[in-house]
Formats: C-alpha cells, structure tokens, sequence
C-alpha cells in the first residue's frame, strides 16, 4: 500500500488536535485556571544551573532549631556515619507517571555544617544540559555516604536511576545507605494525622506554616511554561517549595531521632508526640524489641486523651508485651478493659491452660462466642469434675 | 466383518462416507478433497550446533531435524533475518528455539524476547521452552525463561527483568510496559540478540500497523544499548510472509517456506446446506446443518472441534451440541472394548464411555471473554480428551496445545483462505486421518466459495496488508518514541515527516526542543504517559466486565468495547458457556454490565445505524455515462462514520424466528476512516429502465431505485472482500441518501478502523473489476428477487432490489464498455 497523498498529513494532524483538544483529560491543558498571575514586585528567578541557599544553626523552623540536625544519632535505625556525612535530597518532576519520559528537572540536596544548614539546587535550564547537572550531582554527593529522602525509595531514587542511565552514567547513590523517613512517619503518625504527606508534618508536628507554596500538580505546568516562554517568575514557588521539602525533612529526621533515641521525650526541646502518636512509637519500639519503652509509650499514650481505636491498640499490644514476659496478671487486667472477643479468647486461654479454671474459662469463652473451644473446655471440665 | 473394533482412521472414513451419502441426497457437498498423506524430509543436525542441545534432542528420540529447521538454522547462523511458513504442527517452535537457545549456551550474556499475539500463547510456549530447559539437566542449568506480562506478579518483575535470557512476551506489554521504562531492562537491551514474531500472520491491519511502529521503538532502543537484534519469525500460510516481514521489521528477510515436516491423510469438505426456497434463495440454517454433521462425528466417538465465526454463533453452537448430547438416545459407542490406546492408562475416550457416554460436559466453548482458569481446564480436557467438542471462535485458531483432534467442523467460511487453512490444520497432526469441513451459511462470501471451489483450492492465500503510516497510529507511536529517548534532530522514524510532526507535537504541548539544530532533541514535556493511550488491536483499549448477580456478585467475562456495545445492552441475552443471562443493567460509565441467570427459548441480535459524512477527498474520477450531463463517480478520500446501537430483536432458537424487539438509547461512537465511494446522481438512475426481459415493465419507482441502490451496496462490500482478500470484518459498507433534495446516493465502503488500514485506496484502483464480478455474482444466482447469498433478502433491501442494482451495473459497465473502446 501506498501512503495515503501528502497533504492529508497536515489534515490528519488537524483532526488529531481537535480529538486531543475535545478528549476529557490531557493534563497539559487539564488545568481548571492558570496559576496565579505573580504579584508585579516578583522579580525572575535568576536562573543558575547550580545555587546554593544556606540557613545558619540558629534559625527556627517552626519549633524546630536547624542547630539540632547536627546532634542527630541515628545508631537505632542502623545508620552509624554521622549528620555530616548525610544528604539530604529532594527532586521535583516532569510527571508522576515514572518511565523514561519522566525527568527530574530540579534536583535539591541538603547538607550540614558546622556553619548550618546548606540546600543546593541544580536547575535543568534545558534537557540538553542534564548530563552536566547529574555530573554535578555526583560531584556533590560523592563525600556522603547516606542518603536522607522522603518516600525516596519508590519514588526520587528509582528516577534518578533512570535519568543516570539515560545520560549513560552510573548513579552516586548506588553506594550509599539510604533512610526513607517516609516509614518511620508512618509509624509515629498515622493514627493522628489525615495523611502523612510532608507538608502536613511540616504544619501539624513541627509547626511551621509555608506562605507562597505551590501546588504539587502544578509543578510541571510551571517548568513546561519557563521552558516554552524563557519567563522564570513562575518557577520561584518551586524553588521554594523544594527547599522547605528539604528544610523540613531535615528538620523533621532530627526529631524522629531524638523520639526514638529518647522515648520518653523528657530530654526534648518540646514533645513532638501526641498521646495517638505515642501508641505509634510503642508499636515501633515493640518492633525493636525495646519492650520496657514500648510499655511506657503505651502507659503514656493511655494517661492522655486518645481516640477508642487506638486505646485498644495501646491496651492490646501492651497486654502481648506482658504475656511475652509471663507477666500474665497485667495482662488480664488489660484484656478485661478490653472487652474484645479477641480479648476474651485471650483470657480463655489463660483460664484454660495456666490458671486451669474451667468455669472461668468457659465463661470467657461464651463471651469470645468460641464455639469450639467451648466444646473442649465443657469435655475437659466434665472430666475434672469426674 | 472384523471382531477387532473399527480404528480411528476407520471411523473417520465411515464419517466421511455416511456424510457424503446423505449429502448427495440433497445435493449439498460440493467438493470432496483427499489429501494424501505427506513423507517428512529430513536434515542432519548442523555440526555447529552446541553438542548439549543434540544431546538432548537425541534423549527426546529426535535424531534428524527437518529440512526447514536446519534451513532456519543456517540462516540465523548467518546472521539473517528469517521468517518461517509453518503449517499447523510442522514443528515450528525448534525453529526458533534452537537457534536461540544455541545463543545464550554459547553465552551466556545473550538475551532474547519473544513476542506472541496473545498471553494464553506466551505461557504454553513457555512451558515447552522450559520443559526443553529442564531436559538438558545440569547443561541447561542457569539457563532462565519467563513470561513477562499483564499477569506477572509485581514482586518476580525485578528478578525477570535483570535474570531473564529469555523473556517472553506480547506486542502489547513491549508497548506499554518494557519500552517506556527500558532503563530497568538494561540488560537485556545491551545484549538483546534475537528477537522472535510467533504467528506473524496475525500481525496484520490495525494491529500489524501497530506492531511495526512498536518494533520501530524496539529498534530504536536497542541502539542506544548498542544491540541490533536479528528477528526470526514464524508464520502461517499467507501469500506474501517474506513480503509482510520485511514490512514490519523494516530490514531484508530470507524466506523459508520449504516444509518438510509429514502430515497424515486428510479430507476436506465443502458443504453448503440445502435449499428450502429457491425462489427466496433460503437454504437451511448453517447452524443447525453444523449441529448434525457435529453429530455425525461424534457419534463415533471422534474428536471435534467446531469453529465459528463470532462469539454468539458459538455459544448457539454450545446450547445446540450441549442440548444434542442431553437428548440423543445413543448411550454407545462403537469402540466399545477397544484396546486403550494408551498403555498407560485409561484414555479420555475410555473414562468418558465409562461415565456413561453422551452427557452435555463433553461440550465445552472457547472464546475471548472466559476467563483464564476456565480456559486452562478447557484445554487440559482436550488434551486428555475427556471433552469431546470444542466450539470455539479464532481463539483457539492460533497454536495453543491442546492436542491432536480428528475433525475440525468450520461453520461458515472464516473469511480468509489463510485462515480456513489454519483452523482446518486444527485437526489431525503427523499421522493418522482427519477431516475438515466448512459448512456455508447464506452470505455471498461463503456462497461464492463453497460453490467455487476451484477458486479455494486453487488459490494462493490471502495477502496481509498494514499501514504503518496511518497518522494517528504513527503519530501516537512517536509520542511513545520521543518519551523513550529524546528524538534527536535529523532521525528518522518510518517515512515520517519528521520536521513537520515534531513541530506539530510541540504546538499541541507534547514535545520541547533542547539544544542548538542540527545537534538537538525533542524530548517529553507532559505528564501522561504516552503509552496508556494507546491500545494495539482496537479503537479503544476499553474492556467491559460481565457481573453476575444471580447470587453473590461474581465476575463471569469480559467484553471488548466494540462487541459491549452489541452483546451487553439492557435486555440482551448475554451467553456464556451456553447458559443465558439477562442483562440486567449496562453501565457505560464504569464499564460494567450486571446480568441474571435465565432460560429463556431466544437470543438477541443488536440493531445498528450507521451514518457517514465525507470529509476529503484524495481523488475523484466522473465515469462518462454517455453524453448525458451528470453521472457517476467514483471517489477515494476520508470520511467520519458514526453508529449507533439503537434497538434489538428477539430470535427464536431452531426456528429463528423473530419474535420481538426493543428501542435502546447507546451512546454513539464515531471514527474517522479511509473510503472509497461511488456518487450516484439523480439524472443516472431516473435514466434506468427495466431491461427487456423483465417480468414487470413499469419504469423504476423512487422506492425500487432506493432499494437497488442498498442491494448493490450490499453485493459490492461482499465482493470487495473477496477481491482485497481480507477479513469480511476489515470492510463496512453504507449509504448516504438523506441529505439531498433529489435522490442521489453515495455508495461508500470504507475501513472499519479509525484512520484506515489500506483498504480504500486498492479499491478505488480495483473499481472495474469490483464492479465486473459484482455483477456477475448478481447475474449467477439463481434467485428471483435477491436473497442473502447476492444482494441480500427482498425483505432487507426492497423491492426490485436486484433487478434495479443489476441494472445500474449493467447501464455503468456498457459505457464503460464504449469508453474502454474508444480508448484503444
């Protein structure tokens, strides 16, 4: 077959834009309103390829001190090198959707000094220039041998992965550790906060309210517009906004390290943790094995004000704690607060084989509804009583 | 008479016999072919071949190869690309497999994909490629294959992607989840070696036109890795393998098509049902004419499979054969007795006499829309012949294991000669004997066969046509490309006009230039990712589920959007493995449709409209109609179809009648298409007149000219198919008369696919020739006034139809006449 004449092309391709225009979503054009004109005083950005922004050991943010990212240990999550050898990094990029089409057009590392706290930025100013910029990248990295990110494991290291490979270089994180705070954020938090998003701990646990911040999904947006009409303007909330991702994260490892180096938050500046978010910390201790913090955690969490769900999460894992260590009087007084069927099989159990108090057991285990144990527990008490 | 049962190959000649018997009494078969039984050709292994390879075919009992694997293997050896003609069972998976696997022996760094046109082929492969693996013991040892697709559980992903030697795949999954995140494939691209095209033959139209933009991104990735793989494919009987993949993989391909693998014995029957009103042209239903030569076979115990031609008829065919073996008073067999044909054990055919004989269990359907376990079971129950009939649609045409069967049923003609030879291949393997017949129904592709059937047998298969240039297709591709690697300035990309798309892409906000020309590059700039918008085989890549709510809600099917629209709407009987489910609620939105169980005695058949506005036309010839003003075009150019499923009816089972209908609102789809068109004015058709020999002379009625005009529409797309040799599906036919004053009629048959295939334009250019069978199709059949096998039932088209279409062709082919004349 031949191709169809020429000229159809150009009609072909008017066709597409009308069906592309007319199709429900295309994000490029999805936008519901353009991005807020920026205020007349906003200057360009100037546009560097490489900047560095520095915030020196006294500056606050939100009730958080920069000094304190220095005294970081993070001995229990199996880090040894010490805060000047971590780097911070956070990227933001063309898409969500992954893929080799998918570029990380800035690129934002912390690190701290004895000075403060130090973000550089490397800019893309153009594709054309990002095997430069990830070489930079690697300049920069190679004295640090961890790697501090927020849901970078799934996200900011597999893309950059990509984008060294694209370039045919190989990627400066390889050998580094890496701590994705996302995990231990979940952990402490889920029970209180809507969700765990960065910025909403950066405005519920450290306190800091962000003025002029952009919305993620207009990131893209606003570096296709710089890209297609030179103007920087817009591009300035990006910028920002990549800097408090890392200011904040920074912030955000100290404090998860001073809790989990000091459970009971008694040596802290302030307390970060809520009584809901102290029933998160028992869970993470518990998962440590540090079982006499995960009970104080607990203890604490259960003297405050909690929502029911986690009151019984307090309770329950307190009482298997006890159960592990034999301590099975603390254990029934819990699952009795309890009143779950999960308890009552629990205090069955109890009943059954250590106390050997048939009646007891049964009772429990009508209140369990446990059918088959129920059986048991009538045959065996049948025959006690025989 | 013998006191040993009857054979296989005994009972079949008794089939063939007891059919053709009953058959002369109507005088229905119309051809009778034997194929004699084939000697296999053998080649030595070739003595590079890695020893450990030998060493294991030796183990299977496989001493020689024959004549076309060794020529595969020179082939490769030498560094070309090859395609393969297979015949069903001819041994075409060595073809591949041994050269590849000969690869990654020698290196173990080597990789290699293989893609086949669906999953369910991918994973049966697999198994053979791993059983071969796994024969070689510690040789084989390291050596790793995997299926790669939709299915593959995310947490084996990362492992197949860095381990895998041998990655086996679909166009589909290479389009949309290997390509765009090649990086994670490193690899295997750096040391991509081969790349094999199972089942070329399917990769034809859309979907064809789809794979070569895809194997064009394969191409291009490759590169970047620095790998040029060599493409070894394998393919049915069409007219022009070597022609199709050299169209695809865009490179020279040496052609091996010399087959030397054996066959057994083969018949092979054309069976058209007998009239019951020639005056109407009505012959008896193909469908139930099916059910009994089905039964016929299986009466003596032979293994069937029945092909149909969409998914409704064979689910009819599932309820008829179902309801057969349910009532049939034979509960025996004649095989009573016989020895077990497998020392090993009882046969399938043994166990299943034991249960009693006829039961309705060893009647299963197969076709896209059952789900994968039942598929599997299904297959496995073939193999071990516990089911006895099969009725399946072209699912089960591809190469699928599911062993050897005696007789494969065809009801109605697939629509290509290719592929009435591969389904017909379906039945009987190296030795032995097995039958095939095609039983016509009353359309005049099938009629025109079965009652030619020189023109069958004697006829080179079809040719495979695609597109690659279709702008949306390619443009499409190219937003994948460019999300791939950046396309650099100056590269190509097919006979794209680089430049001019590049620039169009960027306009509509998908592409940025970077860099100073001639040294720069297009890359991404939007956050969709290309490849979810783009689906290889259809219009849409929508699916609908089918939710059963007769008890706990429970997914039963899937349906492809454009058959959705047809088989799901509110009060539809939807069948699935016979039974009938009411639907009780379609909703478009989420793309679901929930139904109840039924048992009702009818199915539905949708209504549609279609409706067709030009758009422009690439060229426009007037055929001179005399010295008269005005007349007759034909035209080649774009048009915008849209349809509509507006209404249904109600049929009866057996009897067919039509026993009901309904109005339905559906939403209306619309595609742009490639057509090809005949504008037929006022002047030309008031000028027609009743020939001489007509019974009634009366001048032509609007109402009569009205139906001529859809009789010859309807006898032009049915010889358009025949002419391009493509699938009846492939061509749609329609007439635009409502917008004019007067009545003059465009006549279009255009590309059922948005964009177009490449259908049109070899019409426009075929037109005399369309025109000259057309009317001799109309002119040979014996019918009074039109029936389904020229122009169509009087009761579809009008009346007169026939006369009048016979007379608008007879009027345009004297003038043509003259003109032609003058010109010499």
């Amino acid at each position: 077959m031949t191709t169809p004449p020429s000229a159809s092309l150009s009609r072909a391709l008017e066709r597409l834009r009308v069906k592309w225009q007319s199709a429900p979503v295309t994000p490029a054009r999805s936008l519901p309103e353009p991005p807020p004109k920026p205020a007349p005083p906003d200057p360009e950005v100037p546009i560097a390829a490489h900047a560095v922004y520095s915030f020196p050991s006294d500056h606050r943010h939100g009730k958080s001190l920069v000094r304190s990212i220095a005294a970081c240990n993070a001995s229990p999550l199996g880090v040894d090198a010490p805060p000047a050898q971590w780097a911070f990094l956070d990227t933001e990029t063309t898409g969500l959707s992954g893929g080799t089409g998918t570029y990380a057009f800035l690129i934002g590392v912390g690190v701290m000094d004895d000075n403060g706290f130090h973000i550089h930025q490397f800019f893309l100013r153009d594709f054309c220039e990002e095997s430069t910029v990830l070489r930079e990248l690697s300049e920069l990295l190679a004295p640090y041998s961890v790697l501090v990110t927020y849901n970078g494991k799934s996200y900011d290291a597999p893309l950059l992965e990509t984008r060294y490979r694209m370039s045919r270089l190989d990627p400066p994180h390889e050998a580094m550790q890496h701590l994705d705070l996302l995990h231990a954020a979940r952990r402490l938090w889920k029970l209180r906060l809507q969700s765990c998003r960065l910025v909403e701990l950066e405005s519920s646990v450290i306190g800091y309210t962000r003025v002029g911040d952009v919305p993620g999904e207009q990131i893209p947006w606003r570096y296709w517009e710089y890209l297609r009409t030179g103007h920087s303007a817009a591009l300035a909330p990006v910028f920002y906004h990549n800097r408090m991702d890392i200011l904040t994260l920074a912030c955000l490892t100290s404090l998860v390290l001073q809790v989990v180096g000091d459970p009971s938050q008694r040596s802290l500046e302030y307390a970060p943790l809520e009584a809901a978010d102290l029933v998160g910390l028992g869970g993470w201790l518990g998962k440590m094995g540090r079982w006499d913090a995960a009970l104080d955690a607990y203890e604490r969490a259960l003297a405050g004000v909690l929502p029911a769900e986690a009151a019984a999460r307090a309770r329950w894992e307190s009482a298997a704690i006890h159960k592990r260590h034999g301590e099975y009087e603390r254990s029934m007084t819990l699952w009795r607060e309890l009143r779950t069927p999960a308890a009552a099989v629990e205090m069955a159990k109890y009943f059954e084989h250590r106390a050997k108090n048939y009646p007891a057991a049964i009772m429990a285990a009508q209140q369990a509804r446990d059918e088959k144990r129920l059986r048991r527990l009538e045959r065996k008490a049948a025959a006690a009583g025989a | 008479m013998s006191l040993l049962p009857p054979s296989e190959s005994e009972l079949l000649h008794s089939a063939v016999r007891e059919l053709e018997r009953r058959a002369t009494e109507a005088d229905c078969l119309t051809a009778v072919r034997y194929f004699p039984a084939r000697e296999a050709r053998y080649a030595a292994f070739p003595n590079w071949l890695d020893p450990r390879l030998t060493k294991m075919l030796e183990a299977r009992g496989i001493a020689y190869l024959y004549t076309h694997q060794a020529a595969v293997l020179e082939q490769a050896r030498a560094g070309k690309n090859v395609v393969v003609v297979t015949p069903t069972a001819s041994g075409k998976t060595f073809c591949y497999t041994l050269p590849v696997l000969d690869a990654v022996l020698k290196e173990r760094g080597a990789r290699a994909i293989f893609l086949y046109p669906t999953k369910a082929l991918a994973r049966d492969q697999m198994e053979e490629l791993n059983q071969m693996i796994t024969e070689m013991g510690d040789d084989g040892a390291g050596l790793k294959s995997f299926v790669y697709d939709g299915d593959t559980p995310q947490d084996a992903r990362r492992a197949i992607r860095t381990q895998a030697q041998v990655v086996l795949t679909n166009p589909d999954m290479l389009h949309a989840g290997i390509l765009p995140h090649h990086t994670k494939w490193a690899k295997l691209f750096q040391n991509l070696k081969y790349v094999v095209l199972d089942e070329l033959h399917t990769y034809r139209g859309v979907f064809g036109s789809h794979l070569c933009n895809v194997l064009r991104r394969l191409k291009r990735v490759a590169a970047f890795y620095g790998s040029n793989p060599q493409f070894i494919c394998t393919s049915a009987t069409i007219a022009n393998p070597g022609e199709l993949a050299n169209r695809l993989i865009e490179s020279p391909v040496e052609l091996v098509a010399d087959n030397g693998a054996p066959a057994g014995e083969k018949f092979f029957l054309f069976y058209n049902p007998p009239v019951v009103n020639r005056q109407l042209g009505i012959r008896r239903s193909y469908v139930s004419e099916t059910r009994q030569v089905a039964v016929n076979f299986l009466a003596r115990g032979l293994q069937t499979i029945v092909f149909a031609n969409s998914r409704l008829i064979t689910e009819i065919l599932v309820t008829y054969l179902k309801d057969a073996c349910e009532k049939s008073p034979h509960a025996k067999f004649r095989r009573g007795g016989a020895p077990s044909p497998n020392p090993e054990g009882p046969s399938g055919i043994d166990v299943w006499q034991e249960q009693g004989g006829w039961n309705p269990d060893m009647v299963r359907g197969y076709r896209g829309g059952y789900l994968p376990e039942e598929r599997r079971t299904i297959e496995k129950a073939l193999r071990e012949g516990y089911v006895r009939v099969v009725v399946a649609t072209n699912a089960l045409e591809l190469g699928i294991d599911i062993g050897s069967l005696d007789v494969a049923l065809l009801a109605g003609y697939p629509g290509t000669i290719a592929s009435t030879w591969q389904r017909a291949g379906r039945a009987g393997r190296r030795s032995g004997t097995s039958a095939a017949v095609l039983i016509a129904s009353s359309s005049p592709l099938d009629q025109f066969i079965v009652q030619n059937p020189d023109y069958f047998f004697g006829q080179s298969p079809e040719h495979a046509y695609i597109e690659p240039e279709n702008p949306e297709i390619m443009v499409n591709h190219l937003k994948c490309a460019a999300f791939e690697i950046p396309l650099r300035d100056g590269e190509a990309f097919g006979q794209a006009n680089m430049p001019e798309l590049c620039q169009f892409l960027t306009d509509t906000g998908f592409l940025h230039h970077s860099g100073e020309a001639p040294n720069g590059s297009w890359h991404w700039t939007n956050e969709a990712y290309p490849a979810d918008a783009v689906s290889l085989r259809a219009i849409s890549s929508d699916n609908f589920v089918v939710i059963d709510t007769t008890g706990e809600p429970n997914v039963i099917g899937e349906v492809d959007f454009p058959s959705a629209l047809t088989m799901l709407h509110e009060k539809a009987i939807y069948l699935h493995e016979g039974r009938q489910h009411h639907v009780e609620r379609f909703d478009y939105d989420q793309r679901k449709a929930y139904v109840k169980r039924v048992d009702v005695d009818y199915f539905t058949d949708a209504i549609s409209n279609t409706r067709v506005t030009p758009l422009e036309e690439f060229a426009r010839e007037g055929l001179r109609i005399g010295a008269a003003a005005g007349g007759v075009d034909r035209v080649h150019g774009e048009i915008r179809v849209n349809t509509q499923v507006v209404g249904f009816k109600k049929i009866k089972f057996y009897t067919l009648e039509n026993i009901g209908a309904g109005d339905l609102q559906m939403p209306e789809q619309q595609m742009h298409t490639t057509a090809y068109w005949l504008s037929l004015s006022d002047a030309f058709l008031q000028s027609l007149a009743p020939p001489a020999s007509s019974d009634d002379p009366h001048p032509y009625t609007p109402s009569e000219r009205h139906s001529g005009v859809l009789a010859l529409a309807s006898g032009l797309r049915g010889m358009a198919t025949l002419l391009l040799m493509c699938d009846r599906r492939d061509i749609a036919w329609a007439v635009r008369d409502e917008l004019k004053p007067a009545f003059a009629p465009d006549i279009f048959l255009f590309d059922a696919y948005p964009g177009g295939i490449g259908l049109s334009e070899p019409l426009y250019h075929l037109h005399h020739r369309l025109l000259e069978q057309t009317q001799k199709l109309i002119e040979g059949c014996s019918c009074d006034a039109g029936c389904p096998s020229c122009v169509g039932a009087p009761g579809n088209s009008g009346e007169r139809g026939k006369e009048v279409a016979l007379a608008i062709l007879t009027r345009l082919r004297e003038r043509e006449q003259i003109s032609h004349d003058h010109a010499a």
